[in-house]
């Protein structure tokens, strides 16, 4: 959808809605913070708007403070793989 | 709940709610090797348990509690979470740990057996599915 300047939402910065698989691909080994607008049978997030993502999940943190209920995980596999 | 696929890792998406309404939800990790589930400090926090804030060493909380892991000792406090939501299923008063695992894992939650004891967990591992149910009735442990 394009707004009054020619944008689309995304373009403009609007979080838009995505799946989870998606925004794994989108924010690849990112730190994501999600809206979640759908859930699967089991409740299980499936789409949602990315409105904050970071490297470290810290920083991350400091981006969330207007959210009350809000979805956050790693959009990639561990970085090192075995894990003890 | 029903099915989920199992992938590298065990993992679940699963709802807390702590002490002030404010709700997170995290990709967690299961694992029936840890005898407390785990949240970050910086999540316990928000969740509004403010005694994760004190870092005072003359002090011993009584909450303050020294565990074993593969690779040594650690300390942490432990919280009770109001709720947890895993699905379709809702369990009051778990107990956790505020601890902050190294972000290379990927997770910053795992849910262990103070949560866990609640469930019945299949893992089936050459059909990649893991198959979580509520568990009710008496505890044999």
């Amino acid at each position: 959808m394009s707004s009054t300047n020619g944008l689309s939402s995304e373009e403009e910065g609007v979080p838009v809605e995505l799946s989870i698989s998606e925004i794994r691909r989108r924010h690849k080994d990112r730190w994501v913070a999600v809206v979640v607008t759908k859930r699967d049978r089991n409740l299980q997030p499936v789409k949602g708007k990315v409105v904050a993502e970071d490297l470290d999940r810290f920083l991350l943190r400091t981006k969330l403070g207007a959210y009350r209920d809000i979805c956050i995980f790693y959009a990639g596999d561990p970085i090192y793989l075995p894990l003890l | 709940m029903e099915e989920v696929a199992l992938g590298m890792f065990p993992t679940v998406f699963v709802r807390m709610t702590g002490r002030g309404g404010g709700v997170r939800e995290f990709r967690a990790l299961i694992d029936p090797g840890a005898e407390y589930c785990v949240i970050p400090k910086v999540d316990a926090f928000f969740l509004g348990f403010s005694e994760i804030a004190n870092d005072d060493p003359t002090g011993q909380a009584s909450n303050n509690l020294t565990f074993a892991t593969y690779n040594g000792y650690g300390k942490a406090i432990s919280i009770v979470m109001a709720q947890v939501e895993l699905g379709r299923m809702s369990f009051k008063k778990v107990e956790f740990l505020a601890l902050d695992i190294p972000q290379v894992t990927g997770f910053d939650v795992i849910l262990g057996r103070s949560l866990l004891q609640f469930m019945k967990l299949e893992f089936d591992y050459p059909r990649a599915t893991l198959r979580i149910e509520e568990r009710t009735g008496e505890l044999k442990h």
